[in-house]
Order: C-alpha cells, then structure tokens, then sequence
C-alpha cells in the first residue's frame, strides 16, 4: 500500500478507496473471464443455441433444451430441417429453440415403444430416412457410424475411393450419398456407394432412422397455399381446426379434397411411392412419341452411350409397377413429366399411393383391432385408426430418454472432434508450427547469446562497434525492410520453406544489447577461476554463462515460442503453400467458412500450447520479467 | 584445446541438423516422379455429379488420356477474406504457389503480361489455331511486351466468350403487373418497369445496383449503352481512359435517377428505386424473388444462365441506351504459361495444355456431357450442329438464341490495358458519391476520376503537371532526406559515446580471442547484415523504380512519389494510421499502468486478480481478434447487440460501421494485452523501496504528490521505453486490421500498413510500396532514434522481487 497511507487505513476515506478499487477489479475482471468462459461454452453449441450466449449451455442441465438439439440433430440433411419435424410434432414451431417435449403421462411407454420398434423394422427401407447427418459444419452421429462402418469394411481410404469413383483425402472426409425420399425426382443412384450405404442402413437402430412423411408435406403445402385453416374450410365446406387434421388417403376415391389431392399427387409425391398398373402404358407411349417424335431422339437421351441398341419402336416401352430399382435415370424424369403434364390429363384414378402413415395406420389396425385398446395405450381419443397420428415426436422424446448423457456428450465433444480430425487431416499445420516454434526457440538461445556473450567477454577493442552495428538497424523502421525482404526470399526460391519463417528473424539486434548487459554485470571471476581450471571457452560459455543468465533466457525463450506461434501475416506471405501453414494462418482460413461453434472449438483447441506454457512459466515470467534501469 | 574443439563442432552438427531438417522433411514431400508435373488452377472433383462439374472433369480425364506421359496438379494457394479471385491470382503469384498455367482475366492481362509474368507463345499455335479465336479478345492476348517490347502472343482464349445480358423474373414481374414476355427494352422502360416493381415495405426491388469497387464493374454497361467507352488506345499506341464522355454523363445522369428520382406510387412518396449490396447479397436476394432484373454473364455456348429456373426466370438483352445503341461487357477465360517455368519439359506440357484447351475436343465434350444430362435445350444451336445433336436443334428456344446474338453484336471487352484493374476503384469513387448524394456535380466528379486514372493509374501526366509536381517532389524528399540524416547524425553521436571503449588492456586479446569471438558472433553479424542492411539498401534502390518480379526492372526516377502524394486513398490512410496510433495509445497505453498501480496498491488477492486479468493473453495473436469478430456479429443476434438490447439501446453495426470499426479494432488488442503489459510495470514497482514512500508520507505528501515524486521518476524509463515502442507499433499495425477488417467499411480502417500491404503483395507494385514505405518511415525516425538514444542510457535488469 505504497499510495494510500498504512496510517489511516480504518478511516471511511480511505474504506471507500478500497471498495472503489475492489469494485474496478471485479468488473474488470468479468470483463476479462467473460468473453473467455464465452469462448469455451461456445464451442459445445451448434446452430440451435450458439447465439444465446449462455456461459453455462442450457442444454448441460435442460432436457427439454437437449430436446430441441437432439430434433434440430436429428431432422437435417445438410441443415436442421424444422419442417421435417413439424410433420410430426404436435405443434407448429417457427423455431428449433421453441420445441417442447411432448405430453406423455399415462402413456403406456413399454407398449408404446415396443410398437415402434416393431412398426420401423417392418417399414420398408424407402419409406426410411436416416437422420443426424451433417449439421451446418460438424458431422452428425449416424454419419459418424456410416463412416466408421465403411472404414471397418475398407480399412483403406485409397480402395474405397477407387470402389466408389471419389477423391476422399481420408475417412473423416467420406459423406454418406445424397438422400431425399421426400423429394419428387429422387432417386437413388446406381452405384456400389448407394449399394453399401443401404446395407449400412438396414442395420442402423431404429432410433438413428425416420419414416418420411407424405401426408406431412401435403400438410405443409396446404398451409403454404391456404394460409388460414378457415379459408381451406370455406373452399371443401369442411370444419378442420388445424392443418395438422387434414389427412392424405392413398387413392383419390378415399378423399373429399379432390383438388388438392390430384394436384399434390401428381406434381409433389415421390414417384417411389407410386404404384402404377398397366392401364397407364397406353398413355405412357403417346407422351413419349409425342415428346420425341422419333424413336432415334428417345435414344439419345435415354442411351447416350450407346443410341442404337435402345428401343427399336414406342411400342417396346411400358410402365412398370413401381421404380424403386429403376437403373436408368433418364427414365425417371418423362413419367414425372408425363403425370405432371396438363395436356397428357393422367387420370387421377390411375393413381395408388402408398405412405408411412398408412402403413402405420394399417399397422396399428392389425395389432389392436379395437381403436379404444388403442387410445388406452397411447392416452389419445381416436375415433378411427384412419385419424391415427404417426407417434414419431413421442418415440423421438423416448429416444433421447433412453439415454440422455450420451446424447448431451456428444454434443459438448462434437465440435472438438470435427476440428481434432480437421487438425489431424491437416496435420503439416501442427507439425509446421512445431518445428518453427522449436528453431526459433533454439536460435534465440544460441545466436543471440552467443554473439552477446563474444561482445562482452573477449574484450575486443570494436565490441562496441559491432554492437552499434547490430543496434543501428532499429533506426530503420521494420516496413523498409520487408518488402525487399520479401523479394529476397523469392529469388533465393526460399518462399514456401522453413528458411522463409526462420532466416529473417535469425538475430535480433535488440536481445544481444540486453543480453549484452546483463554478461556485463556478471562478475569477471568466475570467469578467471574457470580459465584456471582449463575450461574452454565453449564450456565456459555453456557451463557458468547461460546457466546465470537461465531466468532471462528463459523469458526470452518463452517471448521466441509466443511470437513464433502467433506470427500471422509474415507467415501468410511467405508461406502461402497449404502444405506450409502455420497454425494461425490455418485458423484465419478456417474463420472464413467454419460456423461460429465450431470455430470456437479451433480457438479453444489453438489455444491449449499458449495456455500450457503460460500455465507452467508463470515462475519464469515473474523471475525473467526485465525492466529498463538507468544507469 | 581439444575439448573445444568437440564442443564448436557439437554446436555447429546440431545447428546444421535443425537448418537441414525442414529441408529433409520437404523432399519427403517431392517423391521421384518420372512424369512430368504440371500445376494447373484446379482440377474439377470426381464425386461432385453436376453437369458442369462432371463436363469439366470429363475434358480433365480426356487430356490426361491423351497425354499418358504428363501428371496434371491442382495448385493451391491462400484464399484472403474479401478479395475476389484476379487478386488471389496476384498473392499466389507473389508467394510462389501460382501454378504453371494460369488463369487470366482481361482486366489484368497487359498488367500481368508487362510485369512479365507470361512466357511468349509464338511459334507454337499455328495461324489456323489462332484463326479460331474471337476477334475481340485478339487484341488482349496479342500484345507488346517482355522480354523484347515485340508483339507476341501471350494468352490463350479457352471455353465459350461470356457476355453480359439482363435475367430477370417472370413471378415478379407478373405481381407488378407486367408482361413477362416483355422485358424493358431501353432505359426509360427500364426505370419505369423498376418503379412498378419497388415495393421497398415487402423488400421487393426491380432492380439491384452492387456497392463498392463491384458498382464499377456494373456500371461500364450502361457507359456502354450510352455510346461510350472507357479506355482507348492513343496514338504512341498506349492505353488511355476516355470515359470523361458526354456518353458517361449521360449514363451517370441515368444512374443517378436510379438512385434519386423521386416519384409516386400509391400515394407514397418514393425516392430511388435501387437495392443496393455486394453481388453475394444481390444473388441471394434474387433467388428469394426480391429482386426483378440484373445483369448477369451468359455464354456463347449456354445460352442460359446455368442452374437457374427457366420457370422463374427469363433473358434479355440489356436495355439500350438514348442513342439507340446496345452493349454489354465482353470476357472470356484465358490461360498463360507463368514465366517461372524454367524447366522445358514443363514448358513443352503446358503448350500441349494449351493447345488441348483451346481446341475444340473440350467444347465437344462438355457438349456431349451436358446434352447427355437433359440440358440439350439450353445449349446454343451452333455447338450442338457441329458435335453431332442436330436431332435435338428443334428444342432450341429462339428467345435465347436471339439474345445471345444480339447480345454479342454489342459486345465491349472488358478494358485490359496496363492497370486497368484500377479504373473499377477509380470509377467507383464517384459512384459512391452519386449514390450517396442526389446533388453531386457529376462533370467535375468525373473529370477528376479520369484525370487520376489517366496520371496515377495508366502513368499519363500533362507535362506542366508533371514539372510542377517533381519540384513538389524534390522539396518533400529533400526534406525526408534532411530528416533522415538529422536523425542519422543524432544516432551517430549517441553511438559515438555508447562506442567509448571500456577501461580494459586490449593488448591482451589474442589471435585466439579474436577467432572466437568472430566464430561466435558470425551468424548474428551474418543475419543482420544480409536480412536488415541490405534490404534496407535495396529498398532505398526500389523506391525509384517501377519494380517487376520478373525480368528487369526499370528506373522511373519519382514516379512513384509523384504518384503517391497525389493520391487520395495514400492521404486517408495516413489520417487513418493517426486516428490508429492515437486512439491505440489513449485507450491502450494506461491500462496496464493504472492496473499495476492497483495490484501494487490492494491489500489482499493481488495475485487473483493478477492471474484472472492475464487469462485473456493465452488466447493470443489471431485468436483473440477472431474471437471478438464473432461477438461483433452485427445481427440482432450478435453478442453485443443483445448486451445493448439487454438496456435499451439500439443495435449497431460494429465492425461494419465506418465511425466504429476502428474502435472495435484496437479493443480486443486491449483485452488480450493489458494483463501481460501490467506485469512489467509491477516489477517496477515493486522495485521501489517502500521506505521512499514512508518518508514522503511522513513530509506530508497525498496519493497524487507520492505518484509524482515517487512512483514517476522509479518508472519513468519504462514508461518512455514502452510509449515509443507502443507509438511505433501502432504505426506499423497492419495484421490485425488486416483480419478483422481488410481496410473496410468504406476505406474507414485502411492505415498505411494495409496501403503497403494491397500494393505490393496484391497489385504487384512493389516500387510504389517501397516508396510508401520511406515515407512510413520519415514519420518515424525521429522515434526509432529517441529509441536507440533512450536504450543509450539503460541498463535491463530482472526483478525477483514480484
């Protein structure tokens, strides 16, 4: 308490002084620990909740929170789909943070999930979507699996990638295919990839897969058109109070909204749930002869490779009753076009349409026969198995029920992982820091002192001149030099080298003046006494010198490996090679597409040497720190 | 003796170990390959199944079918946030890692091939080959330069010429009430159909005008409609800006009306009718159907521009201009083969390269490809005839082929003299002043812009101007040079009295004391010597010259300082660089202090204080800054913006807002730093005996009389020492402006490290950078000198005391 007086201390004057320092400590102090303890809570986020800016995550303690991560995880493609889940959450959410859990007491939930085990293994594979794939920039959980199955199979990324025609640098680049069952156009490719990703599919648990829900897309496309229930109600004369109670029957005789129904089914149904019969053959062919004309243009398209050993006449085409496995992918597009199509007028009889609903309503029909039975288990009020709800939102809550702490575990090391396989995919960043941080530091301890150590112990009448020497290039300020030295580097081809990082930044003017002073003001007997005792001057220098001069060194060392491992833009330019990035300059490109949590996880992970040596050099810091003293 | 010796040699194996080592790990990399490699731009992804990428990858696998002896590379480089590819080109170039053959575009072709960055291909395309080309890239590609100012061929035209023309969507059309059949045909329909599509209260726009440098871009269009052009060639045969053009007023007066005329609709008042942003938010804007016309490429092969949705959108012609005419700029990719090739086996595979790409196999298989893919329809008639889909003719839509003919009959290269690249900066500045000021006098705006294109950019100057201006010259470098030796005669009388030798007998150093202090301090006086003096020679060479990284550079005398101190964006960053260095060290420079004089002053828990306010530096460098870019999210869902919302106050735009930007720079500096800088001054603190304090407290000095009787004087040293050290920084700060911002928004951050910085390693004028750099540097002598005169006068000492 050099500035207060230790005299009057329990005066109120001087109480108050204190507290209004206290107080600036404290707020300064949230306002260092803030952002940092942000920095670490943000890297276990994901999209759903990286913008609340909790320092603890609401989902660490919250399972209704962990809730809405495990649907926003679960009901994605390339992007959290919140409209996929809608289809099947009781209410209609604009946002993932606004999911609840489902109501469920009284419910019969060993019955209940019996059944949905039972219902999902006897749904067919194309009626089965698998969720938790990509989200924004971290790789999902069945993604995860998908490709640990497929290393399991391969072991070697090089095979897998000449078996299925891909450039994968390694596993942790390797993507499940293209999957859209509710997409109209869609179809599976054919190919070994599509092939062994479907066995991989068949036996993944039914908690990582989804039915698709047609009847939920023809929902949401009557909301998009009709807006308001009520105006959907004056148009049929009809009393529905949500959309959500609007169901799709598989024929158009089963349906009162005709309308809507011929229009849906026609240009919005996947075409792999249609059933087609031969009554459509007929119309089959005078589309396509009227699209062709010739028979020759048909098999250009069709069989690009190979036109002439296509069709010989319209009259060999014919519908087929259903194209799950149809191989061509040019013939997929003119059936959709021609049930589109106004002028060919496909007749909406014509069409059999087969979703996961019915199916479960078909399901469910056949294990309790009885709606009451039930509506006792599942705690519902169903007149008819036709209302039946498919029960997804329930089993999704049991799911995660299940087991909750793997899920939120996942979540919190996700993002870690993602960049621990990045770093380790561009492993050359680490090792390139390595062995810059590691030259620097050994330069720094021996150029440096060496040259210090000739300038104070030889005495040599133009010591002081050299030192001037090396001091006099301070005058000139760094932005001279760097341009030319930077055109130096290119002609001696050392751009894109270690030299480039190193050879610059060799000696330092500066270090050898204090390194200088600090042997000046050691006493000159000990090195007498080692001179008696026939000691060289290399062992003098390595024996009594740098062992004296250890804190400072130690200082000088720990400032070497900071500014090594943090150097950006002179290592951006030099080194602009991939294969040559340092750390920092891998995290600036990384900033530019990674999503926020996800970066944050690679700040976190950067800064683990820093924090390490920080942590562990405290004492050298304290004893090494160097304040100037006049003389 | 002998153990000395071990020892020198001990020291020297390890020291050629650890140099040697990066290169032993490097040569891992070059396995023997009896192929031989060439670097190309980028090689199309097998697993990526679009038709354009599947075409690319197609021709890709053809060539390497063709040609079993060759191995083709993906070059690979840095990608800089907000720089767009011909300047990524320009780093990759710099730092070595440009491929082979490279990609070019027009606006940097003659910049590019007068730096000498393209070996001459004559001789190696026949006059048949070359008779292939389009007439109008001819002149671009065919030019006179290195290594002998002849006329050779530099560049080869690959894929279809890309021409500019109007897509616009029908569904928005239609909800304005207007045939979609009928795209605005002139100017006056054009603003007329834009006023029926404004609907600014649902975001809906019929028209969108980028901002920035991308406003320049856009903009040559309609200079083009109106009948005018931009660059010229004069009769000496150089390139010269002629867009000072009634035609240009003309466009510019229709430009202006887009921004500013005022009209009503609905009873509303409405001013402008533009949606402005970058071409990113324009696109997007575009797909969510806010936005009813805007220019974009087509090319002479797809007649549509790719992936879009024909049921959405339409093609047309861009409107023509009053005098009836039409236009629209005119480009095409073009390869060169970069002058670092050396080996002629390389070279020999980058011709065959060439020839391959410019022949007419690519066009035939992505022709196939892309019919193969159902996308016959969109391909222009005349590609899909010679390859053999003439079955497939009658699907051609003939709107599309017509716009595409009309298109081309009007088409204008985009301009391709020396630094032409720099016209889009130029144009934009009165563009930006249009757009933010309905009252501008749009003659004098434009006269200045061409005058600085034409002095600073193309190197044209009025001789008066020029005399003039060299004497300017001579008076300010005659000045630094006073400056410079001032301050040299000022550090040579301070080395003079540090350089007094010591009261020691030198009779005594031996031969032997000599030999090992020279074996000592060689690398250091090597290092210095070769990385600081010599740069600092060749520097003072370059300044005066027009610097080129291949072949010779040639002596422009003060062509660059007569440049510089003309131009406007040099005087902002220095005003920029001073609103830097002052706000850094007012907000920066007392921190610390005032926090180690409160560390020093508590009773308890200064050690837990001291460890919470150091947590922040172990998150250093880069990451600090791009943490608190995160935060500065300028969203409503940013972490400020919901901190300022938390009480009431509005939401800001943060890095994006050109009075704050600079601000939100230096705070995280701040952050990261005032921890580790209050540990110095603690040291020195604590190494004030307490019993100076004890006396003057018993003299009956207060808080303030102790600080400055006591405290100051003990840190005095320190303080001075770090002030200028912290002066000289900031002055220098260009990394951390460089990541957070690049310069921006609206040059509101752009300090002279950045200048230096765009100059040299993007724009490739590393003289002129050079120059900037010397006059960087006579700001601050007169500092680094009080540093060398302060170090003079102090002895380092540790502190054990903390």
């Amino acid at each position: 308490m050099p500035l207060i007086d230790s005299v009057g201390r329990k005066s109120p004057k001087t109480i108050f002084i204190f507290a209004l320092l206290y107080l600036f400590l404290i707020l300064g102090g949230i306002t260092m620990v803030y952002p940092f303890l942000l920095m670490l809570a943000g890297s276990t986020t994901n999209e759903v909740d990286y913008m609340e800016y909790r320092v603890i995550p609401k989902y660490f303690y919250n399972e209704e929170y962990l809730f809405k991560k495990y649907v926003s995880d679960k009901y994605t493609a390339t992007n959290p789909s919140l409209d996929l889940f809608n289809h099947r959450a009781s209410e209609y959410y604009l946002r993932f943070q606004d999911v609840k859990i489902p109501k469920y007491s009284g419910i019969d939930v060993r019955k209940v999930r019996s059944d949905w085990e039972e219902y999902m293994t006897e749904l067919p594979a194309q009626y089965k979507a698998m969720g938790f794939r990509v989200v924004g920039s971290a790789t999902g959980r069945a993604e995860r699996l998908y490709r640990e199955y497929i290393e399991n199979k391969y072991k070697d990324i090089k095979i897998v990638n000449k078996k299925y025609a891909m450039e994968n640098e390694d596993f942790t680049r390797l993507r499940s295919p293209f999957e859209r069952l509710d997409d109209r156009g869609f179809k599976y490719e054919d190919s070994l990839l599509v092939k062994e990703y479907l066995e991989f599919k068949s036996q993944l648990p039914n908690n990582y897969l989804y039915p698709v829900l047609i009847e939920g897309n023809f929902q949401l496309y009557l909301i998009r058109k009709y807006n308001n229930i009520s105006f959907f109600n004056e148009k049929y004369k009809s009393n529905y109070k949500k959309f959500s109670e609007i169901l799709f029957s598989g024929t158009i005789a089963g349906t009162k909204i005709k309308e809507d129904w011929e229009y849906f089914a026609k240009s919005r149904v996947p075409l792999i749930y249609f059933k087609l019969d031969e009554r459509t053959d007929s119309i089959y062919r005078r589309y396509l002869e009227k699209k062709y004309k010739k028979i020759e243009k048909l098999n250009i398209i069709y069989f690009p490779s190979n036109p002439k050993g296509g069709y010989k006449s319209f009259k060999e085409l014919r519908i087929k009753d259903n194209y799950e496995n149809e191989v061509n992918n040019k013939i997929f597009p003119d059936i959709l076009e021609m049930i589109k199509d106004k002028e060919t007028a496909f007749p909406a009889s014509y069409i059999k349409i087969q979703t996961s609903e019915l199916k479960f309503r078909e399901f469910a029909e056949k294990k309790y026969k009885n709606i009451s039975d039930y509506n006792k288990v599942y705690t519902s009020s169903y007149k008819t198995f036709e209302e039946i709800r498919i029960p997804c939102e329930l089993n999704d809550w049991f799911d995660l029920k299940e087991n909750p702490g793997k899920i939120r575990m996942n979540f919190i090391t996700r993002n870690y992982k993602e960049v621990s396989e990045y770093i380790l995919l561009h492993g050359r960043a680490v090792i390139n820091t390595a062995i810059f941080c590691f030259i620097i530091i050994f330069t720094t301890l021996t150029v440096n002192p060496m040259c210090a150590y000739a300038l104070s112990r030889f005495s040599l009448s133009y010591s002081n001149k050299v030192l001037i020497f090396l001091l006099a290039t301070m005058a000139f300020p760094a932005e001279v030099a760097m341009i030319p030295n930077f055109l130096m580097l290119k002609k001696l081809h050392m751009l894109n080298t270690y030299w480039a990082l190193v050879l610059p930044g060799l000696a330092s003017g500066y270090s050898i003046f204090i390194l200088k002073g600090f042997f000046d003001s050691l006493p000159k007997e000990f090195y007498e006494a080692a001179q008696m005792d026939g000691a060289g001057e290399m062992k003098i220098f390595w024996d009594i010198t740098l062992p004296l001069a250890k804190p400072i060194l130690a200082y000088l060392a720990l400032g070497a490996f900071v500014g090594a491992y943090t150097a950006f833009m002179f290592a951006l330019l030099v080194c602009q090679d991939p294969s040559m990035w340092t750390i920092m300059v891998w995290l600036y490109e990384m900033q530019i597409w990674a999503s926020p949590s996800l970066l944050m996880a690679a700040l976190v992970v950067s800064a683990i040497p820093t924090l390490f040596i920080f942590g562990f050099a405290q004492r050298v810091i304290m004893r090494g720190v160097i304040i100037p003293v006049q003389h | 003796m002998k153990k000395q010796v071990i020892y020198v040699k001990f020291f020297i194996y390890i020291l050629a170990a650890i140099i040697t080592l990066p290169g032993i790990i490097l040569a891992e990399n070059n396995k023997s390959n009896d192929k031989v490699v060439l670097k190309i731009w980028r090689i199309p992804r097998k697993d990526v199944r679009s038709a354009y990428m599947r075409a690319e990858r197609q021709v890709y696998e053809r060539f390497l079918e063709l040609n079993p002896d060759l191995e083709l590379k993906a070059a690979a480089g840095i990608a800089m946030a907000g720089m767009d590819s011909a300047d990524s080109v320009s780093m990759a170039l710099a730092g070595g890692t440009a491929p082979d053959v490279m990609l070019s575009y027009l606006r940097k072709s003659t910049t590019y091939i007068d730096q000498g960055l393209y070996l001459p291909l004559d001789g190696y395309f026949s006059n048949e080959e070359i008779s292939k080309f389009h007439p109008k890239i001819m002149p671009a590609i065919m030019q006179k330069g290195p290594p002998d100012g002849k006329e050779h061929l530099y560049l080869i035209p690959i894929g279809a010429p890309l021409i500019m023309a109007m897509q616009y969507r029908k569904d928005v059309f239609a909800k304005a009430g207007l045939d979609p059949k009928k795209p605005p045909k002139n100017w006056e329909e054009f603003i007329e159909y834009s006023k029926k599509m404004y609907d600014p209260d649902k975001g809906i726009y019929g028209y969108a005008g980028p901002t920035g440098v991308e406003a320049g871009w856009h903009f040559f269009n309609f200079i083009y409609q109106a009948g005018g052009d931009i660059v010229a060639k004069n009769e000496k045969g150089e390139w010269q800006a002629v867009y000072n053009s009634k035609e240009t007023i003309m466009a510019l007066k229709f430009y202006q009306r887009l921004f500013h005329e005022e009209f009503i609709k609905n009873g509303k008042k409405y001013k402008g009718v533009v949606f402005r942003g970058s071409s990113t938010e324009i696109t997007r804007a575009m797909s969510e159907g806010r936005i009813g016309m805007s220019f974009n490429y087509i090319d002479e092969q797809k007649l549509f521009p790719p992936g879009a949705n024909t049921e959405l959108y339409e093609i047309a012609p861009l409107p023509v201009g009053p005098t009836g005419k039409g236009g629209g700029e005119f480009n095409q990719d073009m390869l060169g083969v970069n002058s670092q090739v050396k080996d002629p086996r390389v070279f020999d595979a980058a011709v065959r390269y060439l020839k391959y790409m410019s022949s007419e196999e690519p066009k035939r298989i992505s022709t196939g490809i892309l019919v193969e893919e159902g996308l016959g329809r969109f391909l222009n008639p005349k590609y899909l005839k010679s390859f053999g889909y003439s079955d497939l003719l009658e699907d051609a839509n003939p709107q599309w082929i017509k716009v595409n003919e009309e298109a081309f009959k009007y088409a204008h290269p985009e301009p391709y003299g020396k630094n032409c690249d720099m016209i889009y900066s130029e144009l934009s500045v009165v563009l930006d002043k249009i757009q933010s000021n309905p009252n501008v006098d749009i003659a004098a705006e434009l006269a200045i812009a061409e005058k600085h294109t034409n002095e600073q950019l193309l190197g044209k100057l009025e001789e008066k101007e020029r005399k003039n201006r060299t004497a300017k010259v001579w008076i300010v470098l005659f000045v630094i040079a006073v400056v410079f030796s001032y301050f040299g005669i000022r550090a040579f009388r301070i080395f003079k009295e540090m350089s007094k030798p010591n009261a020691v007998n030198y009779q005594k150093t031996s031969f032997r004391n000599h030999m090992f202090a020279w074996l000592f301090m060689g690398i250091a006086v090597i290092t210095v010597l070769m990385w600081s003096y010599f740069p600092v020679g060749s520097g003072l060479l370059m300044a005066f010259q027009n610097y080129k990284i291949v072949g010779n550079s040639e002596w422009i005398g003060l062509g660059n300082f007569i440049q510089l101190f003309w131009q406007p964006i040099f005087w902002q960053s220095v005003v920029n660089t001073v609103f830097y260095v002052v706000l850094t060290l007012a907000l920066g420079f007392f921190a610390p202090i005032i926090l180690a004089l409160i560390f020093n002053e508590i009773p308890r828990g200064s050690l837990f204080f001291r460890m919470i306010f150091y947590l922040p530096t172990v998150t250093s460098g880069i990451i600090v800054l791009l943490l608190w870019k995160q935060f500065y999210e300028p969203s409503q869902a940013g972490l400020f913006n919901k901190l300022l919302a938390a009480v009431n106050l509005p939401g800001q735009m943060w890095l994006f807002d050109s009075k704050l930007a600079m601000l939100c720079i230096i705070i995280p500096g701040i952050w990261g730093g005032v921890g580790a800088g209050s540990v110095f001054y603690l040291a020195a603190l604590k190494n004030v005996p307490e019993e100076l304090y004890e006396s003057s407290s018993i003299d009956g000095a207060g808080i303030w009389g102790k600080l400055r009787h006591v405290t100051y004087p003990t840190l005095s040293m320190l303080l001075i020492i770090n002030f200028v050290g912290a002066f000289i920084g900031a002055f220098n700060a260009t990394s951390n402006i460089l990541v957070m911002t690049g310069g921006g928004p609206a040059n509101a951050t752009h300090v002279i490290g950045l200048e230096i910085f765009y100059n040299a390693y993007v724009y490739l004028r590393f003289g002129y950078a050079t120059a900037i750099a010397w006059v960087l540097g006579s700001f601050l002598v007169g500092f680094t000198v009080l540093q060398l005169r302060i170090l003079r006068d102090v002895r380092f000492t540790t502190v054990n005391k903390l």
